[in-house]
């Protein structure tokens, strides 16, 4: 111990001595600058003021639009598009409606307009957020896990407020970063819901194949809610939008030919229209409507009696052969033969439109397809070309199906014969090569 | 001057120096410490209580969760709250206001029966959380429920809350009662010789690979169990209240004569440790849950209720 302190004085002309003198003497230079009283304030209240008022003025923007709010929804990546709801915020509760009917986690099943009310709060973390933290099976469907699917649609049900004004509000999906936008509601939630549900019928079912831009035809598509199109440097682009009750709003701006808009709202004449009327999505010709239809046209067909089967002698003895090799060969019932939209939704198979076959086996039932593309030829004349592109749907375990797929389009193109102008549920195809092939679809 | 009164001169030098150094160094702190107390503390504080009206279950879990057992009952999601790992939804409202009503009723209020409320009160869990969804794993498996440190629990499914018995023990109550042993074990220890009945026995995190037949002829009450002696003991414990005698004798005859002599040597240890460390009858335990659980399935009690 005494040599210790013996020592100790003789340290401090040391080299390491002489450093720490050395960080002593500069110690007061590095606090010095740390008692600057100019610094200015950047805000004018603290962050936790700054927050606790938002959440204020927030909830006070939420709950003042008495009627509520309609909300611009995306689930999931977006790939499913927009779907509408609306939310009444009131004394920490939200009653919400949605465009779809829904089943709760409690097997509960509501129909489109059915109002749903749920708890929600305005919070502070790192921003201000909106969370529904009491589950509302409208709008949660799209969060849970699902099975053995851990995320579900893995959708948001917390947002950042991005702004808020009687006008609008605009947050982002906390985890998942769609944005939410939602306009001030006028008329009764299960009103507008069964609006929007209405014309996403018609309009979905119906979809418009082309736009005119001042009177110039562009080839555009509607498709599983989205807005297809070539952009101006000839990408193709897929928006994603909500249906309204009388149009379409898109997630994001489009630029088609140089005129941008965010909605497209139906005239009288039926034509979806933007751009202050310099853009118009006419109503489908009956053609377009065969071409692009969202549903199957079917074949008219009977294995044991050759009187209930509307084509030509040709195509009967190819299907029935067909149809007979496929229950030899695969054990399988032909059930059905449609041409137009796959049976299969896009998520299973990509090919839209088809000629399909749906068959059983006991009581497993398959769909097989094979991927055509359909084109109107002629307006005036009724004639539509049938081209082959590939297998779809397991088609390469059905080779026999092949015959058919060669005849349909070996035979094109195509005369129409409509059995209603205005609202066809049969059609006739006979070929414009040869008149004595022909056969009858039908709609179920 | 001699090399020895140079040494001293030196010395001296460097003494002065230093006391100088540390003299000015210590002024230059006292002024910076001292110059930036200029701003007073804004009045209001920047922990703000909520802006929404408390409804009728906030104000009932105030006075029969808060007021009652300290114990925060939180049914509104919050992700700060939940695991990341896992995607999860809130739960309802109305099931929420249902299992908290069953879990006052099946759990508190039983150990507040045999052991006294204040007993309850100090060592049940702080924080209960309700999660309307199950916890899905990415290999698909599911958790019932967990409990973190003695201090939360956090319980899942609330949206397919049943009013049946085997539902809420499995998802609920064998996961609470397991968690309230550990919670009284880490206060009280229980004796260490029930280490050694299945010392041999244990397989830490395999237990899942079991069968749960087979543990039951190893000894064990369950396959958890054999992950390790603590979680042996909150097991033998949490399934010998949730069970009615008939199902326990039931168990124990699936266990065969070697299994079930092991199991109800650990049995044993619970009930003499519940009795010497806390004053619990075992049995009395059992009871009195088997009897709340029957009240609240048989539809005796209002789950609905709020108000009151």
């Amino acid at each position: 111990m005494y040599k210790l302190f013996n020592h100790k004085p003789t340290t401090t002309s040391t080299p390491i001595g002489r450093a720490a003198k050395a960080c002593l003497l500069l110690l007061p230079l590095l606090l010095l600058p740390s008692c600057s009283r100019q610094e200015a304030d950047v805000f004018d209240d603290s962050a936790a003021n700054r927050l606790n008022k938002a959440v204020r003025e927030y909830i006070e923007v939420l709950e003042a639009q008495e009627t509520g709010w309609v909300l611009d929804f995306y689930p999931a990546d977006r790939s499913l598009g927009g779907m509408a709801y609306t939310a009444r915020f009131h004394d920490g509760d939200v009653t919400m409606t949605c465009e779809l009917g829904m089943k709760g986690a409690d097997g509960k099943v509501m129909a489109v307009g059915d109002e749903v009310e749920s708890c929600y709060r305005v919070i502070t973390e790192r921003s201000v957020l909106l969370t529904f933290d009491t589950y509302n099976p409208l709008l949660h469907y799209w969060s849970e896990p699902d099975g053995n699917d851990s995320d579900g649609f893995a959708s948001d049900y917390e947002f950042v407020f991005v702004s808020a004004s009687p006008d609008s509000v605009v947050l982002r999906g906390k985890k998942y970063g769609n944005l939410l936008r939602m306009y001030p509601l006028h008329e009764s939630a299960s009103e507008y819901v069964k609006k929007v549900a209405a014309n996403k019928s018609a309009l979905s079912t119906v979809p418009r194949q082309r736009a005119i831009v001042d009177g110039n035809a562009v080839p555009v598509s509607i498709l599983d809610n989205h807005f297809n199109y070539s952009g101006a440097d000839g990408k193709a682009c897929h928006v994603p939008f909500v249906y309204t009750p009388n149009g379409i709003r898109f997630y994001e701006p489009v630029t088609l030919t140089g005129f941008s808009f965010r909605e497209m709202t139906l005239d009288e004449d039926g034509q979806l229209c933007a751009a202050d009327g310099h853009i118009q999505l006419p109503m489908p010709t009956l053609m377009e409507r065969f071409t692009g239809s969202m549903t199957q046209w079917h074949f008219i067909y009977s294995t044991t009696n050759r009187n209930r089967c509307q084509m030509c002698d040709e195509l009967y003895y190819i299907l029935m052969e067909a149809i007979s090799t496929c229950m030899m060969e695969a054990w399988e019932s032909v059930g059905d033969m449609y041409i137009g939209t796959n049976k299969l939704p896009a998520s299973d198979d990509a090919h839209r439109t088809v000629i399909g076959w749906s068959t059983t086996l006991m009581s497993f039932g398959y769909e097989v397809a094979y991927a055509i593309s359909m084109e109107v030829l002629s307006e005036e004349e009724n004639i539509i070309a049938i081209k082959p592109l590939e297998g779809a749907t397991l088609f390469y375990n059905y080779p026999f199906f092949q015959p058919i797929v060669d005849f349909v389009c070996n035979n094109s193109p195509y005369v129409l014969t409509f059995n209603n102008t205005n609202n066809p549920t049969q059609v006739t195809l006979r070929s414009q090569k040869d008149e004595e092939q022909w056969f009858t679809l039908r709609l179920r | 001057m001699t090399q020895k009164e140079n040494t001293a001169s030196t010395r001296n030098t460097t003494n002065m120096k230093e006391k100088i150094i540390v003299t000015l160094s210590t002024l230059c702190l006292a002024f910076a410490l001292f110059s930036c107390s200029d701003k007073a503390l804004d009045d209001v504080s920047v922990f703000q209580d909520s802006t929404v009206e408390p409804n009728a279950f906030d104000k009932w879990i105030h006075e029969n969760y808060v007021m009652a057992y300290n114990i925060d009952l939180k049914y509104h999601m919050e992700d700060i709250e939940s695991d990341y790992n896992y995607t999860l939804v809130p739960a309802y409202l109305d099931k929420s206001i249902q299992l908290a009503h069953i879990v006052r009723y099946c759990w508190l209020q039983a150990y507040d029966e045999v052991a006294g409320i204040n007993f309850t009160r100090k060592y049940v869990p702080k924080v209960l959380h309700f999660v309307g969804s199950p916890a899905v794993g990415r290999n698909g498996t599911m958790v019932l429920g967990t409990a973190e440190g003695g201090l939360k629990v956090t319980l899942y499914m609330v949206n397919n809350l049943k009013l049946d018995k085997d539902f809420l023990n499995y998802y609920y109550f064998l996961t609470m009662h397991h968690e309230f042993t550990h919670i009284l074990t880490h206060n009280k220890n229980y004796d260490t010789e029930f280490q050694k009945i299945s010392e041999a026995d244990y397989i830490m995190g395999d237990w899942y690979q079991k069968y749960e037949s087979d543990a039951l002829k190893e000894g064990f009450i369950s396959n958890y169990a054999m992950s390790e002696y603590n979680e042996d003991f909150a097991e033998t414990m949490a399934f010998y209240v949730v069970y009615t005698p008939d199902e326990w004798a039931l168990r124990m005859r699936m266990a065969g004569t070697r299994g079930a002599a092991i199991i109800e040597t650990k049995l044993n240890y619970v009930r003499t440790y519940m009795k010497s460390a806390w004053n619990i009858d075992l049995d009395e335990l059992r009871d009195v849950v088997q009897r709340r659980m029957d009240d609240v399935v048989s539809g005796r009690i209002n789950l609905d209720d709020v108000e009151h």
